[in-house]
């Protein structure tokens, strides 16, 4: 079964995110949103995962605790540029599914984003 | 009072005494343990209302050592844990924090060593908060766990009968052929098989069946 991932970003870099979208489409569907334009688009469907681009976001945290407000039951991701351990403590904390860096190869990106709808079928 | 009980489990035992002390003071009472076993013998012991323990747990120095996270993942349904690491890296966040395969994570929390003794005492009252609105005989989670295995159930059992069942008898049938089929004419031959075996046990004669095989084949491809 195809997935429905709703990436936030307010990157400029089209071609990141082109090949992002390239990246995971043997799993789904990729729709992008702004950090503006997130909850609207957030509201259109239902996602099995929404990724949080945590470089080009400014409060990833309470971005990722308004989608819980809105839906308890969906999972959201965050990417990361420069992970670090007190960012990854501190969004974890919040409840979100996993912590990655952006800078993950096609192949591992897949492998980690299929890890994460595995275990929410799993759950 | 009852003075809440924290199982502190770390191998080092000038650490484990520093520690001991100052939680104690704050009204703690501590119960140490430096090992994995001695940490088990005394969560069999006495009640425990939180541990804290440390990721490297038998040696400090492998930094292959995760006995305390071994140990966590055995008694975090039962006790609230802490784990504590001298070695902070995103890759413990992620273990630990993660949900696990039942939605929860292994700790409640995660420090570093490094960020003394207000982080700890504050992560410590912050888990035993949270621990108390957590029922431990029954995860939170549980009814969607429920709801999301029986789609678990019914989506394997909905792509066994109609997608891998034909897929594999499509290939067999095709390699002892000799062909090397794609999944989808994997699939689509093997519906074929599936719809002929079907109407033989239906009792549609073999012959009538291959009949009708051979004229919609011949609708189709009339060459």
């Amino acid at each position: 079964m195809m997935a429905n991932f709703l990436l936030i970003t307010n990157t400029s870099q089209t071609g990141w995110l082109s090949s992002f979208v390239k990246t995971l489409a043997p799993l789904g569907n990729v729709q992008a949103a702004t950090e503006k334009n997130a909850n609207e688009e957030f509201l259109k469907r239902p996602y099995e995962l929404v990724i949080i681009d945590a470089a080009t976001v400014e409060e990833p945290v309470s971005l990722a605790q308004k989608f819980y407000k809105l839906k308890p039951d969906v999972r959201v991701a965050v990417m990361t540029t420069i992970p670090t351990w007190r960012e990854a403590r501190d969004i974890l904390r919040a409840g979100v599914v996993d912590y990655f860096p952006r800078t993950l190869s096609g192949q591992e990106l897949l492998v980690t984003i299929r890890t994460i709808l595995q275990e929410e079928i799993n759950q | 009072m009852t003075q809440t009980a924290i199982l502190f489990a770390d191998n080092d035992r000038d650490f484990i005494e520093t520690w001991a002390e100052f939680l104690q003071n704050e009204g703690y009472r501590v119960i140490a343990a430096f090992s994995p076993a001695e940490a088990r013998s005394k969560l069999g012991q006495e009640h425990v209302d939180a541990a804290v323990i440390d990721i490297r747990l038998v040696n400090d120095d492998d930094e292959k050592d995760n006995t305390g996270i071994e140990l966590a993942k055995e008694i975090c349904r039962s006790v609230p844990v802490l784990l504590l690491t001298g070695y902070p890296s995103v890759e413990y966040a992620r273990q630990v924090l993660k949900p696990q395969l039942d939605g929860l994570p292994i700790a409640y929390d995660f420090i570093a060593k490094q960020e003394g003794p207000e982080a700890m005492l504050t992560t410590i009252k912050r888990t035993l908060d949270l621990a108390k609105h957590r029922d431990f005989s029954k995860r939170p989670a549980e009814k969607s766990i429920y709801r999301r295995k029986l789609r678990l159930f019914f989506s394997r059992a909905l792509t066994a009968v109609f997608v891998t069942f034909p897929r594999t008898i499509g290939r067999f049938i095709l390699e002892i052929g000799g062909r090397q089929p794609s999944d989808p004419t994997a699939t689509l031959f093997g519906y074929v098989i599936v719809v002929f075996v079907i109407l033989v046990l239906l009792g549609v004669r073999v012959n009538t069946v291959i009949g009708w095989f051979v004229n919609v084949w011949r609708f189709f491809f009339p060459q």
